[in-house]
């Protein structure tokens, strides 16, 4: 087991150096952020030669490379253009942990991800929860119940969902729920009741509000964008457990289980779901990392400030290194998992042996 | 059936949770919300963009304010208003060179007294004195002592000032300057005590007290509670105190207990929303409880129920800036180029469609108030023909050379004969605009009519403030130049003639010496720098006009700024929280807010 | 109950044994039709299909795409004039979506053809060189491939399209004019959606050269370039026809998130995608904006779904339907 532990370990080492280098390219491939000084008649070539000198933008490209894994502080650079070397560089390199500056926050760029990274974290993962929770059951009942009504309701119900971009989820969402949600009067015994609507902007009541920031006040808010990203999901899911529990339920143990007599409430939850979750978990392992992504979109419709929206803002303003470092970190997280995955699958079926 | 069970239990659960919340959105009258379409970088006083103005100004009150739609003046920190008629402005004379040419004349110069009213307290209760008057004055001699702060005209046109006795102060120019009370003007606002001696925990701007500063005060610590996102530290004079700056959410401001009266209103919250229906949304649902600086027209506060709409004259013009700097596509470095843009888009039709029936006929000429245009300055009216003579006239010219026949669907320009461009570069440019509505839309209706003289554009509506308008320093699309077209409004002063060297003159180009620059379209002349600081330091109101006559023709001529559409501020307010009648606003953008402490919940 | 609704299966199965003489097309494109869902959803792509190109006879395209000069068309509902309305700028909802259409299609078909052009000639590559001095080939492929499995989808196209849109011209196609977006948002689609089928044709790959006609191909003297497309790659065209169907709706669903992120085509060219982006201004008021666009956009990756499936369980030899 160590043995094949290690070897995996190995195994991801040359994915890491391949995912290096393609970020690496495809941030170089947005431009370079000094381009516009380049035309600027009141910086002198000399000022512009320096610049680009000290951020490196001189090199070649793989010295480029070099230089941003393991830093350029142990080579001068020449900022004065007669081809000798002057100063040492600044630059620590991303293997020793610098990632550089926000050249628009002016702050380290592993802060500036570091305070969206709990906000992307607490939507991403709820919307996990709910998923699998809601996936299970779905996926168990109809594959119990197969070709019944219910079946065939969750089965189309699902091709529904998962044929829509999510932003028309999440805009109808917003139109039924929270606006005309509140729209609507209900009477019921007389009494007029307004339908309870949800908040379709921020991560909690504003402050001087009652309940604003509690834990109750912050799930309201998360209840709308939740939905939204679970209801793609669940449909997906929910039709992949469904399919590996048929195959569990129509194999020649469960018919032995049943013929030997033990109650159809066993066997289901018992032998049949141990081991129709074992896919699932791979699902999952290899899913779940991209959660730190953010959700591009629903974070934008519901104004969640996490790792979503300062991508984009990164992106219009080629904030460099916080891409850098934000894609680095989410397939970094991919890796981790897949590895995770690997084991925790070696580690629970018998079947997957070390060879 | 068990799964169905739970199922149902499942969603009753749901429903029962979220009915017991959906209650919560009850509000205390004695806090208001405040959706903000614009998101400021930091509030601090430091900043001189609009959107931040709007929020200092409810904690960093200055000397005075203005007020109401007559453009009043009232006082805020000091007792009166100095005029020559209380005898608080003098004149010396002073020896000046208006034309640069070496021959002196003689000319009436002001000495302004500013008498602080007694009993100033900054927030954290120390006295506001003379000496923060004189810290401030310092900082704005002393080159050194500041980097981020524009220092305007202050360094150039004051001679000196002088400390009378501890809440008076004198300052007196050195040339003619007849808008003391609104550009080079002392300010108060900033508390020395925490930038000078023993309060200032460990960091002080002049540690041998000789009144030459030796530190910067960029790199005070006092600044370091904003970008901390506690900023208790931050001590002003004004109704509030920022207590909380969360970037992405909102500024909090509560009750200075130090201001002279309690204002009804606590605690002033304001929720940055940047799109336009979130807004409406939100005001809907009563999640905010005032919205403003909205579209007049296409809007969807006048149906809503309990929420009160008015409309004030503004400040802000939407123009069209076009880059004529290095960064721009080549084409736009020719004026006849920028001039044809113009000619070929129908802008009074336009302002009629997007600000009501008539706002066509009023479309300004010029940046400057139009009190102060010359009449005779002209409009570039809409015509397609004008445009495609001037754009062929720049060798930008229809490559199958069949306008008139395909005039619906024209293909693009390409140049021929445009130097440092291969011939056949098609004519593309990109244009810019922010999330407001309706700006996307008008973009839309521009794109087409440009198209109609085979102008190709992309179109790109990008958040504000942290990508449009951010400043040189942190890469904002209108300062590093990466933009040909963009669609914005900048708001004048509308008592004066003045322009702002920031906005048009040469010095004011952003770059990396000056990084705070916001001079986007690269519009550099001379005469007109010349001409432009001879408004500001005439003294004859009517002398002025007429070197602002000679002025505006050069800036009009490079073509660089064009109105699109009038944009008066629509207000909205939730009635039945705040009584709409105390809802009074100011109509320049930096103090809409001034009267806040007055407004009144709903009884 | 689960037990007796698989009996007609079995049933199935046995009908088609006696046919053994019928070709393997013959049998998959029967299972295809007897496959109620993939029927509805050739049906609901006719519709569709009938849509955008009878529309274009009753509008033209410039009408679809200028903005009207008379202020009360803008903002219209649904009307006998506009049946579909008209958005901010006085556009005609209707001929927007059917041009739009045509446009969102086509981005579709060409991407997902250069992904599935790519996915299975890298596969091909990959699983051929396997075992053979050439396997650093394939380990180098394998590793792009994960790599780039490895970044979020919609982050990868976010930061391609960023490099790729802003510098580009207007193109003609066909006679039209289009924005060269749409060649950019092709390209970006295209070059990342390939890595899965390719793993997927490299896997076939592996398993086929090992059998018996390939290992005689091979002993006959078949050149490579002959083994693999003569004889591997006709085996491998059930799953690259599966994927290349349900990618086509991804790329549908892909255009439409990179136009609501600002991303997308540029005006004044209709896209399914960007007509939704411009109404989610207006949501609660212009419910006519978003309804049409939506609608189409989830009905046609609907019927692309629904054909995909049915030509999964079609195309698998092992399927019992």
């Amino acid at each position: 087991m160590g043995a094949y532990v290690l070897r995996r370990i190995l195994q991801a080492i040359p994915l890491l150096v391949m995912i290096g280098v393609m970020t690496f390219l495809l941030i170089r491939a947005l431009g370079n952020p000094l381009e516009e000084l380049r035309n600027d008649p009141r910086v002198s070539e000399e000022e512009f030669f320096r610049i680009s000198s000290i951020r490196g933008y001189n090199d070649p490209l793989p010295l480029q490379f070099v230089n941003w894994v393991i830093g350029d502080d142990w080579m001068l650079r020449d900022i004065d253009g007669d081809g000798v070397g002057d100063v040492y560089g600044e630059n620590r390199g991303i293997i020793r942990g610098d990632f550089g500056e926000s050249d628009r926050l002016n702050k380290p760029a592993a802060e500036v991800i570091g305070s969206k990274l709990p906000n992307t974290l607490l939507l991403g993962v709820s919307a996990y929860v709910v998923t699998i929770v809601f996936a299970l059951m779905l996926g168990i009942f109809t594959a119990l119940r197969q070709y019944s009504v219910l079946d065939n309701i969750v089965t189309a119900v699902s091709f529904v969902l998962f044929s829509m971009p999510i932003f028309l989820i999440a805009l109808l969402a917003v139109y039924i729920f929270a606006v005309q949600f509140r729209l609507a009067e209900i009477t019921i015994f007389g009494n007029e009741i307004q339908l309870p609507y949800f908040p379709v902007q921020g991560m909690q009541s504003l402050p001087g509000r009652p309940n604003a920031g509690t834990l109750t006040d912050r799930l309201w808010h998360m209840v709308l964008p939740v939905t939204c990203l679970a209801a793609i999901s669940i449909a997906g899911y929910s039709r992949y457990i469904r399919a590996s529990m048929l195959d569990v339920l129509n194999s020649d143990y469960i018919r032995t289980a049943r013929s030997k007599g033990l109650p159809e409430r066993r066997i289901t939850f018992i032998h049949a779901l141990k081991n129709a979750s074992l896919p699932l978990v791979t699902l999952v392992g290899l899913d779940l990392p991209f959660v730190l992504g953010g959700a591009v979109v629903t974070e934008q419709i519901f104004g969640w400030d996490g790792i979503g929206l300062l991508f984009i803002t990164s992106l219009g303003t080629l904030d460099t290194d916080v891409l850098v470092l934000l894609v680095l970190m989410i397939a970094l997280a991919v890796v981790i998992f897949q590895l995770l995955t690997d084991l925790f699958y070696a580690v629970l079926d018998p079947r997957v042996r070390y060879a | 059936m068990k799964f169905a069970r739970l199922l149902t239990l499942g969603l009753l659960f749901t429903l029962v949770f979220s009915l017991g919340f959906g209650m919560v959105s009850a509000q205390d009258g004695a806090t208001i919300v405040i959706g903000y379409e614009q998101e400021p970088d930091l509030p601090s006083p430091l900043s001189n963009s609009a959107f931040s103005t709007y929020l200092t100004g409810l904690y960093a009150r200055d000397v005075w304010g203005w007020y109401g739609t007559e453009r009043e003046i009232r006082p805020v920190m000091v007792a009166e208003i100095p005029s020559f008629e209380n005898g608080l402005v003098e004149t010396v004379d002073v020896e000046v060179d208006p034309d640069g040419d070496g021959t002196m004349e003689t000319a009436q110069a002001p000495v302004v007294t500013y008498r602080l009213r007694e009993g100033l307290l900054w927030s954290d209760g120390t006295p506001v004195t003379a000496d923060d008057c004189l810290f401030y004055h310092n900082l704005m001699m002393q080159p050194d002592a500041v980097d981020s702060f524009q220092r305007g005209f202050y360094p150039e046109v004051v001679a000196g000032a002088e400390k009378v006795d501890d809440l008076t102060v004198r300052l007196s120019y050195n040339r003619p300057w007849p808008d003391f009370l609104n550009d080079a003007t002392l300010s108060c606002a900033f508390p020395a005590h925490k930038f000078l001696g023993q309060n200032a925990d460990g960091f002080t701007m002049d540690a041998d007290g000789d009144g030459v500063f030796d530190a910067n005060i960029d790199d005070a610590p006092y600044f370091e509670a904003f970008a901390s996102s506690d900023p208790a530290e931050l001590v002003g004079y004004g109704p509030y105190v920022l207590s909380e700056f969360n970037a992405g959410q909102n500024a909090i401001f509560t009750v200075n207990p130090n201001w002279g009266s309690t204002p009804a209103i606590t605690t002033v919250i304001f929720q940055f929303i940047l799109e336009s229906a979130q807004m409406e949304n939100a005001m809907e649902v009563g999640d905010i409880d005032l919205a403003f600086n909205f579209d007049t027209v296409q809007n969807g506060y006048g149906a809503m129920e309990n929420v009160g709409t008015f409309i004030v004259p503004g400040v802000f013009v939407d123009a069209i800036w076009m880059n004529s700097g290095p960064n721009a596509f080549p084409a736009m470095q020719d004026v006849r180029v920028r001039e044809a843009l113009v000619h070929a888009i129908d802008r009074r039709g336009i302002a009629d469609t997007f600000s009501g029936e008539g706002a066509g006929e009023q479309l300004t000429r010029s940046w400057f108030p139009p009190q102060f245009t010359d009449p005779n300055l002209g409009f570039r009216e809409y015509d397609l023909e004008r445009a495609r003579t001037l754009l062929t006239e720049a060798g930008w010219v229809d490559d199958n050379a069949d306008e008139a026949a395909d005039q619906a669907n024209p293909t693009p320009r390409v140049s021929q004969g445009v130097e440092g461009l291969p011939d056949g570069t098609p004519l593309i440019l990109r244009f810019y605009t922010s999330p407001v509505v309706p700006r996307p839309d008008i973009q839309t209706v521009i794109q087409a009519q440009l198209a109609m003289v085979g102008v190709r554009t992309q179109l790109f509506v990008v958040n504000g403030p942290t990508v449009l308008f951010a400043s040189f320093a942190t890469r904002g699309i209108l300062n590093t130049g990466q933009y040909d077209l963009a669609m914005y409004a900048l708001s004048n002063d509308p008592l004066s003639p003045n322009g702002s060297p920031d906005n048009f003159q040469c010095a004011g180009i952003p770059s990396l010496e000056n990084p705070e620059g916001r001079n986007s379209t690269w519009f550099c002349n001379e005469e007109y720098d010349r001409l432009d600081d001879l408004v500001a330091s005439t003294n004859d109101p009517e002398e002025r006009v007429t070197l602002g006559y000679g002025r505006d023709p050069l800036f009009y001529e490079a073509a660089v700024w064009h109105s699109i559409r009038p944009r008066p501020t629509g207000w909205a307010v939730r009635s039945d929280r705040f009584d709409i009648n105390t809802i009074s606003v100011g109509t320049l953008s930096g103090n809409y807010f001034q009267s806040i402490e007055t407004w009144q919940p709903a009884s | 109950m689960a037990t007796a609704t698989k009996n007609p299966g079995y049933v199935v199965n046995l009908g088609e044994a006696k046919k053994e003489a019928d070709s393997p097309l013959k049998i998959a494109v029967r299972r295809f039709f007897k496959h109620r869902m993939a029927v509805t959803g050739l049906f609901l792509l006719a519709f569709i299909f009938l849509y955008i190109t009878v529309g274009t006879l009753f509008f033209s395209e410039s009408y679809a795409n200028s903005p009207s000069s008379v202020r009360t068309d803008y903002f219209q509902a649904p009307s006998e004039r506009f049946i579909l309305g008209t958005d901010q700028v006085g556009r005609d909802v209707l001929a927007r979506t059917i041009y739009g259409g045509q446009i969102s299609l086509m981005i579709a078909v060409t991407s997902i053809t250069i992904a599935i052009s790519l996915g299975t000639l890298i596969g091909l590559v990959s699983g051929y060189t396997v075992g053979t001095r050439y396997s650093w080939i394939d380990a180098i492929l394998m590793r792009i491939v994960e790599a780039l499995l490895s970044f979020p989808t919609l982050i990868l196209l976010l930061i391609l399209s960023q490099s790729f849109a802003r510098s580009t011209a207007t193109i003609n196609l066909l006679g039209r004019e289009l924005s060269a977006t749409v060649l950019a948002i092709v390209a970006v689609i295209g070059l990342t959606g390939w890595m899965g089928l390719s793993r997927i044709v490299r896997s076939l790959v592996l398993s086929l050269k090992e059998q018996e006609f390939v290992v005689s191909a091979r002993a006959l003297g078949a050149s490579d370039i002959r083994i693999i497309f003569a004889h591997i790659l006709p085996n491998c065209i059930a799953p690259i026809v599966v994927s290349a169907t349900l990618g086509i709706g991804g790329a549908i669903l892909t255009e439409a998130y990179l136009s609501f992120l600002g991303f997308g085509v540029q005006q004044p060219t209709a896209t399914w995608g960007n007509i939704l982006e411009r109404a989610r201004d207006d949501i609660d008021r212009y419910w006519w904006l978003w309804m049409a666009p939506g609608f189409l956009i989830t009905m046609t990756v609907l019927a692309i779904n629904f054909i995909g499936d049915g030509l999964r369980d079609a195309l698998d030899p092992r399927s019992t339907k």
